[in-house]
């Protein structure tokens, strides 16, 4: 076992699916669960590249885990760093619809449970209290159902529809 | 680039993994947020139906079912996250009483077929139940033994995996003084109700894992076993006197027993006392209050419930949300009660305010009794 001081020193390479390459600390790179796997099982020599994330969402998803890693976090600092941690993944997550859903699937990619989390939590919140048509603009989606099968929806709960 | 991010737009989120969109809809707490979610568009649709990812739906704020005109199939609720109602056609509930609401579920009396059924309005699912002994048609004034429903209890889901659902009738004889009587049927198992011994003063009645606890108008619970109901396992005293009293399944493991009074003062005097069903003996201890709890309770009929009150913007704990018809400490309100409030007590000093929810109209006196009513997807 490497000691933590070692590990933070120790730099991984994580290079995206449009050839960027970042230098991540170790704690960081261990916040994902696969790259933690992959660590664990030695196959992390040179840079390991991940095909499904572009250089965009791995930046963010990079300084998400850094924050978690706590790299870069001053603890000392603050009387209840819960709060603040909550306080600093609001302000994380509150991005636009389409860094969103890159997020998203980086995270379930990469296994980061807790960015799962909060980027579902995130849709959620958006959805909450809107209706339907209010959710189709906001997340520009097409309405594909055909007359009878919205009629059938409409019927069964007319007062969500108003 | 122009073109690569518009390409970004067009494919968004109507094709995202269904597993992760099922993450998101188990995140939305109201039922209205997760209807919605599944009329959006054919993925989205598909990522909400009810499957075993999706059966742990969080639990509901209870919204009102307004008193009612029994044949009429209009049906109101008034919903306390948003301070509004919402009125539903339902046709398959129009000249049918309410004897009962929980789990998502209503149990129904029909006054012209004397038929007992159960319904979710929401998924409009229907189990049909057996005909209850002496429930007539006609009411015979020569025939002493004819009851009518007076209220019921829906134990559990009857749509759950586990075939574990109790639903139990409290009648009342109108020719013997209103002598109260309790069946049980077991929906799709049992083809006839099973009678059980009672109080002829019983007020309401707990299911819990093969047991009967029976609440008496004196605040006594007697205990019964489902496997032979006819062998009485105890009786417990009130635990404190009271006014009025309720019982309230807090988990399958513990009972709740109420025992409100009005002080002089004006405020109201709130004991709580549990049970855990899990000990070695059953007795009554008294606890500070409900924590970070709210209770829902209804005068009439058995609709009461208990939500976390942090799960909803608005909802206090510690309080006791008690549907009444009127300001009952009003008289001018008592006597002209156009209004419907939510009284909300405050357990720790008994103080209370009023949530007005409806104006009733004229027809006030022909309504039926309101419950609670915890919509389910299930």
């Amino acid at each position: 076992m490497m000691s933590l001081a070692a590990q933070k020193e120790k730099k991984i390479v994580l290079r995206s699916s449009d050839g960027e390459e970042f230098e991540v600390e170790v704690a960081t790179a261990r916040q994902s669960k696969m790259i933690s796997n992959m660590i664990n099982d030695g196959c992390v020599e040179g840079s390991i590249p991940l095909f499904n994330v572009d250089a965009r969402t791995l930046a963010k998803v990079i300084e998400y885990c850094r924050r978690h890693a706590g790299a870069t976090r001053i603890l000392d600092e603050y009387d209840n760093p819960n709060e603040e941690i909550k306080s600093w993944d609001a302000t994380y997550i509150d991005v636009h619809q389409t860094i969103l859903y890159d997020i998203l699937q980086a995270a379930d990619y990469l296994e980061i449970k807790d960015l799962l989390d909060l980027a579902c939590e995130q849709v959620a919140n958006i959805i909450r209290g809107k209706h339907v048509e209010e959710i189709r603009n906001t997340f520009n989606i097409k309405n594909d159902f055909t007359v009878e099968e919205e009629k059938e929806i409409r019927k069964q709960h007319p007062w969500l529809f108003e | 680039m122009a073109s690569d991010s518009e390409k970004r737009e067009e494919k968004q989120w109507s094709e995202f993994p269904e597993e992760l969109l099922v993450l998101i809809f188990k995140k939305l707490r109201l039922i209205s947020d997760c209807i919605r979610f599944g009329g959006v568009c054919k993925s989205w649709r598909s990522a909400s139906q009810p499957t075993a990812a999706t059966s742990s739906l969080h639990p509901q704020l209870p919204l009102l079912l307004l008193p009612y005109l029994c044949f009429t199939d209009s049906r109101s609720f008034f919903s306390l996250s948003t301070n509004s109602i919402h009125t539903l056609s339902l046709p398959n509930t129009c000249c049918k009483e309410i004897l009962a609401s929980s789990h998502g579920w209503l149990l129904l009396a029909d006054f012209k077929t004397k038929a007992i059924s159960l319904l979710n309005p929401i998924t409009e699912a229907q189990i049909q139940l057996p005909p209850l002994p002496e429930y007539h048609p006609e009411i015979d004034g020569t025939n002493l033994t004819t009851v009518v429903p007076h209220k019921g209890v829906i134990s559990s889901s009857p749509s759950s995996a586990e075939h574990d659902c109790v639903v139990i009738t409290i009648t009342c004889q109108p020719w013997k003084s209103h002598r109260r009587h309790v069946n049980f049927c077991r929906p799709g198992r049992d083809e006839v109700w099973t009678k059980l011994k009672t109080s002829p003063i019983l007020d309401s009645v707990v299911y819990s894992k093969g047991r009967f606890y029976m609440l008496d108008l004196a605040g006594v619970v007697t205990v019964y076993d489902a496997v032979d109901p006819s062998v009485k396992i105890l009786s417990l005293p009130k635990p404190a006197f009271a006014l009025q009293y309720f019982l309230v399944k807090a988990s399958e493991t513990e009972l709740l027993f109420c025992a409100y009074s009005r002080e002089l003062s004006g405020g109201m005097d709130l004991r709580h006392f549990k049970m855990d069903l899990s000990g070695q003996m059953l007795e009554w201890s008294e606890i500070d209050g409900i924590g970070d709890k709210a209770l829902f309770l209804t005068r009439e009929k058995c609709s009461c419930s208990m939500v976390c009150a942090r799960d909803f913007p608005g909802c206090k704990e510690g309080c006791v949300y008690y549907e009444t018809p009127f300001f009952d400490d009003d008289l001018v309100d008592a006597f002209l009660p156009q209004n419907h409030n939510i009284k909300v007590i405050n357990i720790k000093d008994g103080s209370y305010e009023f949530i007005r929810c409806a104006a009733l109209g004229t027809s006030a006196k022909h309504l039926m009794a309101p419950v609670w009513f915890t919509p389910s997807l299930y």
